[in-house]
Parts: C-alpha cells; structure tokens; sequence
C-alpha cells in the first residue's frame, strides 16, 4: 500500500471509531480522538431566524468536563447507535478534509428505534506522530426537530 | 361500601394548594384552553430581531391560527392572519424571509407589506361584481412591542400588551430593552407532555436539585434561604431575581467559566432572574445572556417548544462566542439542564394518563424563597379565571361542553 492509501484507511478508521466510541459511550477514549487543540462543533441552520447556530462548541479540555459529569445526569436510557457513509476523504500532505454523512438512531429500553438525527460530518483531520486525530469535528445537522434531548454529542 | 380509590383521594390542602392532574389531559380542557385562553390575551411571537429590517417577516403558530408578522416600509411590526382573502389559500409558507409584497402561490392575488391587497391576477375578471380591493386586505391581528418581544393577540377586546404583563415587566425592561438584542438561537422540539407542565417546570424552583449543575452553582437549592425572591405579578405573571446582596450564582463550584462577563444592562455578573408570563412564556436571564421559551400546544400531550437564545447585537466575535458557549452550556439540545426537564415532563404526562394519582400537590410556602409554590399558585388562580372553574375541580361546575371526560 502507498503512504497516501494507508493515511486514508487510517482516517476512514478514525470516522467509524468514532461512531462506536460515542455509541458505547467510551467517552474519555472518544475525546483522545482530538488533537490536543481540537475542537467538536454541532450546528444548525434556522430557518426561522436564518442564521446557522452553533449548538455546541468546545475544546478537548470543555468537552473532557463535560462528559466526566455525564454520569451526575439523570439521562435519557434510550442508547444511540450511528450509522456513518463512507468518508470523503482530501487529503493534503498531513492534514485531510473529510465529508462523512451520518444518521443517528435511538433506541429505547423497550427496544423501540426511531431516526433521531440526520446530518454530516465537517471535518478536518490532522497527522500527529503517525496518528491521525481531529483538529475540528463538526457535526452539520439536518434534524432540528429533536427527540428527547441528549448529554452527550452526536 | 366500596372504598374509593386511594390515588384519587384529595389530599387534605387548601383547594389552592393542589391540582387535578385532568387539566393536563383531557381533551375537552385543552380545547377550552385554546378558546378561553390562547385566543384571549397576549401571546409571544417572536423578537423584534427576527423582523428587523422593512420586508422581514415570520410565520408563527398563535392558538393554532397561522400568524404572519411583518414589518413595513415605515418600520412598523404588524401582524396578520397568513390566509388569501381569495380561496384562503396561505399567503406565507416559509418561516422567515424577505419581501416586498406577499403574492399568493395558488391564483397570484398581491398584497402590500401593510397587508393592503394591491391586485389580482386577471382583474378584467371582477369587473362584473366591482371587486372592492379596499375591503378584502389580509385580516389584522393585534400586535405590540415590549422591550424587543413581539406579543400578538387574536382578541380585539384585549387590554393594552403593557397593562397586561403588569409590573412583572420590571424583571426584564433594562437587560432586554435598553440596548438592542437579537436572537442567535432557535431550537424546537414537540414534547410529549402537556403545555402547562413544562411552564409550570420553568416556573417553579423546587426542581432545581434535579440539575447537578444546579446543585453545584446555586446554593439555595438545597439550602434553606436565598437573596433572590418570587415576584408575583398581575394576570398569573410571576419572576423570581434578587435585589442584590451575596453571590447568586456561583459558576466557579461548578467549573464553569465565562458566564458573568458582558452581564446585560442592570444585570450583575453573579445575577440569575427569571420570569414567567401567563400563559406560556419564560424569560431567562444568567446575566449576559436570555433563553426565551414559547410553547404552541398541540394536543393535551403534545406541545411544540421553541427555544430562543439572544445575546447583544453588534456583539463582536469573542463576546457573541461567550454568551453562546454560557446558552449552550446549560440550555442547549446537548446542554446540562434542558434534556433532564424534558425528561421530567414526559414523565408526569405518561404516569398522568394513567389517572392513578388524581392530584398534584402545589402547598409550599416559604415566604417566596425561590421553591415556594406562591407563583405556581397564581398562576393557576389565573388559569381558573379563564376557563370559569378551578383547576383543582375541572368536573362538577364545567359546563357540559367543557367537561372532563
């Protein structure tokens, strides 16, 4: 394989790990997918105000805070399963774009599933020491119309 | 002798101090709801923001009649029914936007952004009966400004906006009406609950130990005083804010930062104030920047929430970045609060259905500490004086229209 080929089966790995990090909720391990000044975006546009919204934006450190409180919550028991297209990848030296399409499904205890979300992944990666992490993850939504709301990102 | 049913025993308060959880689901007191109340007073529409300049408009949901909000060439914010004076087709159907006119999608009859009707496609048509163009103009609704916040109401008879809301408007006249806002977020979701519930979740404190973020930053909660007090107003209206004194919100013991700079005009940084409006309206203030919250009944157990954030127009990028990472934080879609009261509220609603506990106790009195119930009190007083009966006996004095199943 070329360099070029392996840095892009790396990066499509890092697109699926990241569905099943946030989906078994291993969060301090999905937060190790950012690079050390990464950050995790989830947007929106309104067409009611028409403006696109930034409905969460925070760094590695925000996010690690955020989600150690998770288990204080008291939390929706549904459980979230993604399923992601399969990644676009530019890649430009040690940096890439990538364009993932994604749909988020809920799942109650009762075993009910319902599409709760509807978007696309903006990211933009970087090379670190061989590895590839986020230095933006960014989450373009199409839902905006949510079903019960949720702790942690999608 | 047949024992009645424990659950639906009254419990021994005064009649003010409880509910029958009826009112939250039978489909006769949401209908009445609809004509007793959302078609009588002032309603929120929407801020002032979101039809800033000559030709904006919005489209919004007022006791379930399509609003279309508009402001004119002279500045001026009007409201109108969203129907075609033709064969009452809607005139809008998008959200939002800008116009110069309003043409109706389905036979092109124009109409000004004064809601005049300005022409008909094929005029020579008309000439036979005389159309009178004058006499069929979008039909008005009655529209007020107060401190940005854009109120309608569908009763003619209606008192002014400012004698409605009363002396309650003082919890919110400087932070959102000194300096121009503007509205940087919008979320909604259709809650499996019913409309009242999630008022009265934004209006009563007693809650706040739901919130591991409030337990940690706001030490009244599970404390036994605090500097910020219930304001009860006029009309069901009330507030809770603090006339100073220690610290209010103590964002450091839970690890969050930024939340007090650029607090809003008269707000102090540590400050939190929020007011609830009869019937469905929330104003929340964490000093630099407001959550407004609008709900547009659906069905008994079916409400569609609007979430607003405003911060400061003209704010520039750093600042606008703190007031919605301080919105998002505690009030987002993924923030610390929102989806627990969501939960909270379904919750009440499902177990409500069953009908197995009849009454819901609202008895606290604490000399209007933030979890006394004196607000939520007042606020259904208010409600009993629409619907004609008290929300604690829906049944014997309803009229048989109204009454519950």
């Amino acid at each position: 394989m070329t360099m070029d080929t392996t840095d892009r089966e790396a990066i499509r790995d890092l697109v699926q790990r990241t569905a099943i990090l946030l989906d078994e909720e291993k969060l301090p391990d999905w937060v190790a997918l950012f690079d050390e000044t990464g950050t995790y975006e989830l947007t929106a546009y309104s067409t009611e105000i028409r403006r696109w919204m930034s409905w969460q934006l925070s760094d590695r450190e925000a996010l690690s805070r955020m989600l150690a409180e998770v288990h204080e919550h008291v939390r929706d028991p549904a459980r979230r399963r993604h399923l992601v297209s399969y990644p676009l990848v530019e890649l430009a030296g040690e940096t890439a774009r990538v364009t993932t399409h994604f749909s988020l499904y809920r799942t109650t205890p009762e075993g009910q599933s319902s599409l709760y979300m509807v978007g696309c992944y903006q990211d933009r990666v970087i090379k670190r020491e061989g590895a590839w992490r986020y230095a933006e993850h960014k989450a373009v939504v199409d839902t905006r119309m949510l079903d019960a709301f949720t702790h942690i990102p999608v | 002798m047949v024992q009645p049913f424990k659950g639906h025993e009254r419990p021994r308060l005064p009649d003010t101090h409880y509910l029958d959880n009826r009112i939250f689901t039978a489909p006769a007191v949401f209908h009445e709801e609809q004509e007793r109340i959302f078609a009588k007073v002032w309603l929120f529409a929407c801020h002032e923001s979101e039809v800033a300049e000559p030709g904006d408009f919005r489209c919004v949901q007022i006791a379930g009649k399509s609003i279309l909000l508009v402001r004119g060439t002279d500045g001026v914010v009007r409201a109108f029914h969203n129907i075609c004076r033709h064969r009452s087709a809607e005139i809008v159907r998008e959200d939002s936007g800008n116009a110069r006119k309003f043409t109706c999608f389905y036979h092109h009859w124009t109409y000004g952004l004064d809601g005049a009707l300005r022409g008909v496609a094929k005029p020579a048509g008309y000439e036979a009966v005389k159309l009178d163009k004058s006499e069929l103009g979008l039909i008005p609704a009655r529209c007020e400004i107060l401190a940005g916040l854009v109120f309608v109401t569908l009763n003619d008879d209606a008192e002014p906006l400012r004698d409605f809301l009363g002396d309650i408007v003082h919890g919110f006249l400087e932070p959102l009406g000194t300096i121009p806002l503007e509205t940087f977020h919008f979320h909604k979701a259709v809650l499996k609950t019913n409309w009242k519930l999630w008022q009265d979740n934004n209006s009563e404190r007693y809650h706040a130990m739901l919130h591991v973020a409030n337990r940690k930053t706001l030490p009244w909660v599970l404390g036994a005083t605090s500097p910020m007090k219930l304001r009860i107003g006029t009309h069901g209206h009330s507030g809770y804010w603090a006339d100073g004194g220690a610290a209010l919100v103590e964002y450091d013991k839970g690890g969050y930062t930024g939340g007090t700079e650029g607090a809003l005009p008269g707000m102090r940084g540590d400050e939190m104030r929020v007011i609830n409006l009869f019937p469905d309206l929330m104003i929340n203030i964490r000093s630099n920047v407001v959550r407004v919250d609008r709900m547009v009944p659906i069905g008994p157990d079916r409400t569609l929430v609007e979430w607003r954030g405003l911060g400061v127009k003209g704010d520039d990028a750093r600042m606008r970045a703190i007031r919605i990472r301080q919105h998002n934080l505690f009030w987002g879609p993924t923030g610390r609060n929102l989806p627990e009261d969501v939960l909270a509220v379904e919750s009440q609603t499902r177990a409500m259905q069953a009908d197995e506990v009849r009454y819901s106790i609202i008895a606290r009195e604490e000399d209007l500490n933030p979890t006394d119930d004196a607000n939520i009190r007042a606020y259904y007083k208010e409600w009993g004086r629409h619907m004609g009966y008290p929300p604690s006996s829906p049944t014997p004095a309803t009229p048989a229209s109204a009454r519950v199943a």
